[in-house]
């Protein structure tokens, strides 16, 4: 320590005027500058309404990507390579030797000189960043809803996080810059280990455990852990790297080479060997992934921060749409305990007809769901004991699909070999994929999910094997091969009879090929999965199969008798008696609102409030148009509405467009300044009207004939190409 | 003994050794000339002295106590100069110096005065980057004077000065050495250019110690003397000079060479030859110090 501080005031000398601390103040606000300015020129309009979030809050979650993703680690790069060169270039370390201090002083006061430089590109970039928040509303237009309320706690707990992160980073770099004398190359190293996740990302390769990964993974989770800790387990690995580096880096040091430092005398061999044992033992227990317990009760409870009226929240079976559970928001807050036993799947949440969403969970778990809905925007987060079941996938998003594609445009159908060489390896790497996926507080899905989607991605690889072979059945019916043991093994990875997977509708599909595989009758394969279904044995896996083919027969029958005809024979072929309810209501309703059946009524506003009610335009055709101020898709759709609209102008039609909005005032201004071509209206009751219609969800388009009678309750969209020709066959 | 080496052997790989069995003696209050030609051990042995390259064995004691146990508190006492010069090259020399004056916790004042021995008064502030070749050299040696050590250990400080900067040099150190008694431990791939302040010397050769010794016995060591005479007409008393000085050797016309036995004998040779009436146009003693340094190091 004697030694520390003299040697830490030495290096502070030598920086002089190598323009680091300069550096790191402009690195630091280089980005938090660059976005007020694009904000500036770009002039973008803001949205009036939205999530309430905190002002400084959202703008730091803008600029922490581009920071921590290139120019942080930049500086680190830089300023490391920097540092060491003022004695490489000088031959400064043989002059600092030669003096009275040691060389771990030497050593770590030059590191901590650029932990130092680290600190100062921190501090500039979050505090200039709050700066540049502050001032913005008097720069530019700021979203009205934004909370200025500033919260010192968030940002400063950022700011450790980022500094831990560094940590590792800068150790790598120290490391490197002291050994190697050149000053390009431990810049060119540093670059390529910055760019090493982007091009792994290539290979579907993912390091949670490498550290510039670990220091961008800030911007994924700037509030930190999900569990309320404030270490994660990034922090910790980040700091047992720094270590362990530091370790080997300062006895490289001292001892010149590496064969002096660690290997003559056998002595600092067993040295080595321990400290990277306890080191590897420790990062090995940091890393080892975590599944969170189970609870005593099932209990769904939440929050709904919403501009709209929530009232209830609905649980359901996904397939058969059953209601599970129930339940009422009371001051934006929902409790529930579900008693029933619940199979570990997806269900379906409803926050009304605003959001549907799936989500897994099973018997004895606590969710906490948080859903927020401002104007357009909306937000889900759950949280209890399944956070990593319900981490947003990013490796499920819609990418290119190799073997879709191939199989699309019937490339190389004939080499049967090459598919199912590349089936069989796409199938391995996305099963290996799922095991790597973890939340930030180093949590990985529990067993019955990893089961769960297993499955899932066995039926997909399935499915693709068996469009191969209908295709090369079709181009190559006489040409022989053999199917591969790896082919044979993703074909047995799946059963058929599989009560989880029911929810997954491709798994339904599945279930049935494979049940009338072996029946050769000439029968449609509606009449052959009827009887499959029935010969199965009493229970719920017949139930739900009968249930999901009884549905959609009925609902793709094209008349009355045919629905009710299928509804007797089979009906009471369910034991559970909510399907049996479920499906009768949806039988009346389809019935109820088939073609020829009196439109039930409304009543609405227009925009002077005058009332409408539906009975008002008999005589004349009626296109309805249901929609709400919140839904996008309706909005993409108004457009091509008000286009028919006007085409359709000295037409015996009247075009109505229907809001559910709750409020009359926010619908208001979004149609005031709307033309006449569409008579927009708001509904007085608008529950009763989504139940009188079966409304589940919007756009919605009805067309009702000039007696008031019913054509269509689900008409194709107005963007639909062959609109026009089956809405004129209606109209004449 | 200030430094001793005591059969100390080093090499940076396993087979091939730099340094064989190599033993120094540096008396305290010395000016030993450590010398060799380039590549032959002299910078390995600075770092080892300086523990720059840690050695882990016995064999290297300053001081009279073992080197390792000291470093790094010894370098209070020491000034060093490796590989010269180690100069902050962005830094004015106030702050190169001010780096060392921080390490060794000396007031800072000290810098003006090592600036004035050095001569580098007016530069202090001026940035290194700008100083001749000469006046980083002599900077590097104020670095090493800061906090008046009791030895100094330089490696070729002289490297790349003109004669008269190397004059300038060889004075100071004589200076310090006579009026506060500091060792001086100096290298040099140039025997003349240390030579004369030096009173003790060491030669180095692949590694190997080839003598060490003080000046004097560096003078005694090769007792001959060789003379060079150049004279007009003489040709007729060829046979007289023959039979005097057996080992004469003519060379030209009229010059000739001769080798004596001790000093004493040079006068009375110029006696012999005015006697016997031979011009005497020059008579110069021939430095063979050099010529048997080059004869070791080859």
């Amino acid at each position: 320590m004697k030694y520390f501080f003299k040697t830490l005031k030495v290096e502070f000398i030598k920086k002089k005027k190598s323009g680091i601390i300069v550096l790191s103040i402009i690195i630091g606000a280089f980005i938090p500058i660059m976005y007020l300015i694009s904000r500036m020129y770009m002039n973008a309009e803001v949205d009036k309404i939205g999530i309430p979030e905190n002002l400084y809050s959202k703008d730091l979650s803008n600029v922490l990507s581009p920071f921590l993703g290139f120019f942080f680690p930049l500086l680190i790069i830089l300023v490391a390579s920097k540092i060491t060169q003022i004695d490489h270039k000088n031959k400064g370390w043989n002059l600092m030797e030669t003096q009275p201090t040691s060389k771990k002083a030497i050593y770590f006061s030059k590191f901590l000189l650029l932990l130092i430089s680290n600190l100062i590109a921190i501090s500039t970039f979050i505090l200039l960043g709050v700066l540049l928040s502050a001032i913005s509303p008097y720069i530019i237009d700021v979203s009205p809803y934004l909370v200025k309320e500033f919260q010192f706690g968030i940002f400063l707990k950022i700011g450790i996080k980022i500094f831990i992160l560094s940590l590792s980073i800068s150790a790598i770099q120290y490391v490197i810059s002291v050994k190697i004398k050149s000053f390009i190359w431990p810049i060119l190293i540093g670059f390529l280990m910055m760019l090493l996740p982007v091009l792994l990302s290539k290979y579907k390769a993912y390091l949670f455990w490498y550290p510039y990964t670990m220091l961008n993974q800030i911007s994924d989770y700037p509030r930190g852990s999900e569990l309320g800790n404030f270490f994660t387990y990034t922090d910790i690995l980040s700091i047992l790297i720094a270590i362990g580096l530091l370790y080997i880096g300062f006895n490289w040091y001292r001892f010149k080479t590496f064969l002096t430092a660690f290997v003559n005398p056998k002595i600092k061999l067993i040295k080595l060997i321990v400290v990277l044992l306890i080191t590897g033992l420790l990062i090995t227990i940091v890393i080892k992934p975590k599944h969170q317990k189970k609870h005593n009760k099932t209990i769904i409870n939440g929050i709904v921060e919403t501009d709209k009226n929530i009232i209830t929240i609905s649980i359901h079976e996904i397939g058969t749409l059953d209601t599970i559970a129930k339940i009422d928001v009371v001051d934006g807050k929902f409790h529930h305990e579900i008693k029933k036993k619940i199979i570990p799947d997806y269900y379906q949440i409803n926050f009304e007809s605003y959001q549907k969403t799936a989500v897994f969970f099973g018997g004895k778990d606590s969710l906490f769901i948080t859903y927020k809905l401002f104007g357009k925007k909306e937000e889900l987060k759950i949280t209890g004991n399944r956070i990593a079941e319900n981490k947003k996938n990013s490796l499920r998003r819609f990418r290119y699909d190799k073997i879709d594609s191939y199989l699309s445009n019937n490339i190389d159908i004939k080499d049967a070999n090459f598919y199912m060489k590349m089936i069989y390896e796409k199938w391995q790497i996305e099963l290996m994929k799922l095991k790597s996926n973890r939340t930030i507080d180093n949590i990985i899905p529990r067993e019955d999910f990893i089961n769960r989607e297993n499955k899932r991605i066995n039926l997909k690889y399935i499915n693709y094997w068996n469009r191969y072979k209908k295709i090369r059945k079709s181009l190559y019916p006489d040409i022989k091969y053999v199917v591969a043991d790896k082919i044979k093994e993703l074909n047995t990875s799946l059963i058929a009879t599989d009560i989880s997977m029911l929810s997954d509708n491709k798994y339904f599909e599945y279930t049935m090929d494979e049940l009338i595989k072996k029946d050769k009758r000439e029968l449609s394969k509606d009449e052959k999965c009827f009887d499959a279904i029935s010969n199965l044995e009493k229970g719920m896996f017949k139930d739900r199969l009968m249930f999901q083919q009884l549905n959609k027969s009925i609902k793709e029958a094209g008349n009355k008798e045919l629905r009710d005809s299928l509804n007797k024979r089979y009906i009471n072929s369910i034991s559970k008696k909510s399907y049996r309810e479920l499906l009768l209501k949806k039988h009346f309703n389809i019935n109820r609102l088939s073609k020829g059946m009196i439109a039930p009524n409304f009543i609405a506003l227009d925009k002077n409030k005058k009332e409408h009610q539906l009975i008002d335009f008999k005589g004349k055709v009626v296109f309805i148009d249901v929609w709400a101020t919140w839904c996008a898709p309706c909005l993409y759709e108004s457009p091509y509405f008000e286009k028919q609209a006007l085409k359709y102008k000295k037409e015996e039609v009247v075009f109505i467009s229907v809001s559910s909005d709750k409020l009359y005032n926010t619908w208001l201004p979004e149609v005031k300044d709307k033309g006449k071509s569409v008579l927009h209206l708001h509904l007085k009751d608008a529950r009763k009207f989504a139940s009188n219609y079966d409304i589940s969800s919007i756009p919605r388009f009805i067309l009702i004939d000039k007696k008031g009678k019913l054509i269509d309750v689900n008409f194709t969209r107005p963007s639909n190409k062959n609109f026009e020709e089956l809405f004129e066959k209606y109209i004449k | 003994m200030l430094i001793k080496l005591d059969n100390v052997s080093f090499g940076y790989s396993a087979k091939t050794d730099v340094l064989k069995n190599l033993s120094i003696n540096v008396p305290k209050g010395s000016i030993y000339g450590f010398i060799g030609p380039n590549g032959a051990g002299k910078s390995t042995v600075m770092q080892l002295i300086t523990g720059i390259i840690p050695y882990n064995k016995e064999g290297i004691s300053l001081f009279e106590k073992p080197l390792k146990k000291q470093i790094p508190n010894v370098f209070s006492k020491i000034g060093a100069l490796v590989e010269s010069p180690a100069l902050y090259l962005h830094l004015s020399g106030i702050d190169n110096l001010r780096c060392v004056t921080t390490l060794k916790n000396i007031p800072e004042t000290k810098i003006l005065e090592v600036l004035e021995i050095v001569g580098l008064r007016k530069n202090g502030n001026q940035k290194v980057k700008r100083y001749s070749l000469g006046m980083k050299q002599r900077l590097a040696i104020a670095m090493t004077l800061l906090g008046d050590p009791e030895l100094l250990l330089l490696d070729e400080p002289v490297n790349g000065l003109d004669p008269s900067g190397i004059n300038d040099i060889r004075e100071l150190l004589v200076k310090l050495n006579q009026e506060k008694g500091t060792t001086i431990f100096i290298s040099s791939h140039l025997l003349d250019e240390i030579e004369k302040m030096c009173t003790h010397i060491g030669i180095i050769n692949k590694g190997e110690i080839q003598f060490e010794g003080t000046i004097q016995e560096l003078s005694d060591r090769e007792s001959k003397y060789k003379l060079n005479i150049t004279t007009k007409n003489s040709t007729a008393k060829k046979e007289l000079l023959k039979d005097k000085y057996n080992s004469i050797e003519w060379i030209k016309e009229n010059k000739f060479v001769v080798n004596l036995d001790s000093e004493d004998e040079i006068p009375l040779l110029a006696k012999f030859l005015v006697q016997h009436d031979i011009p005497i146009y020059e008579l110069s003693v021939e430095d063979n110090l050099e010529e048997w340094f080059l004869n070791l190091t080859k």
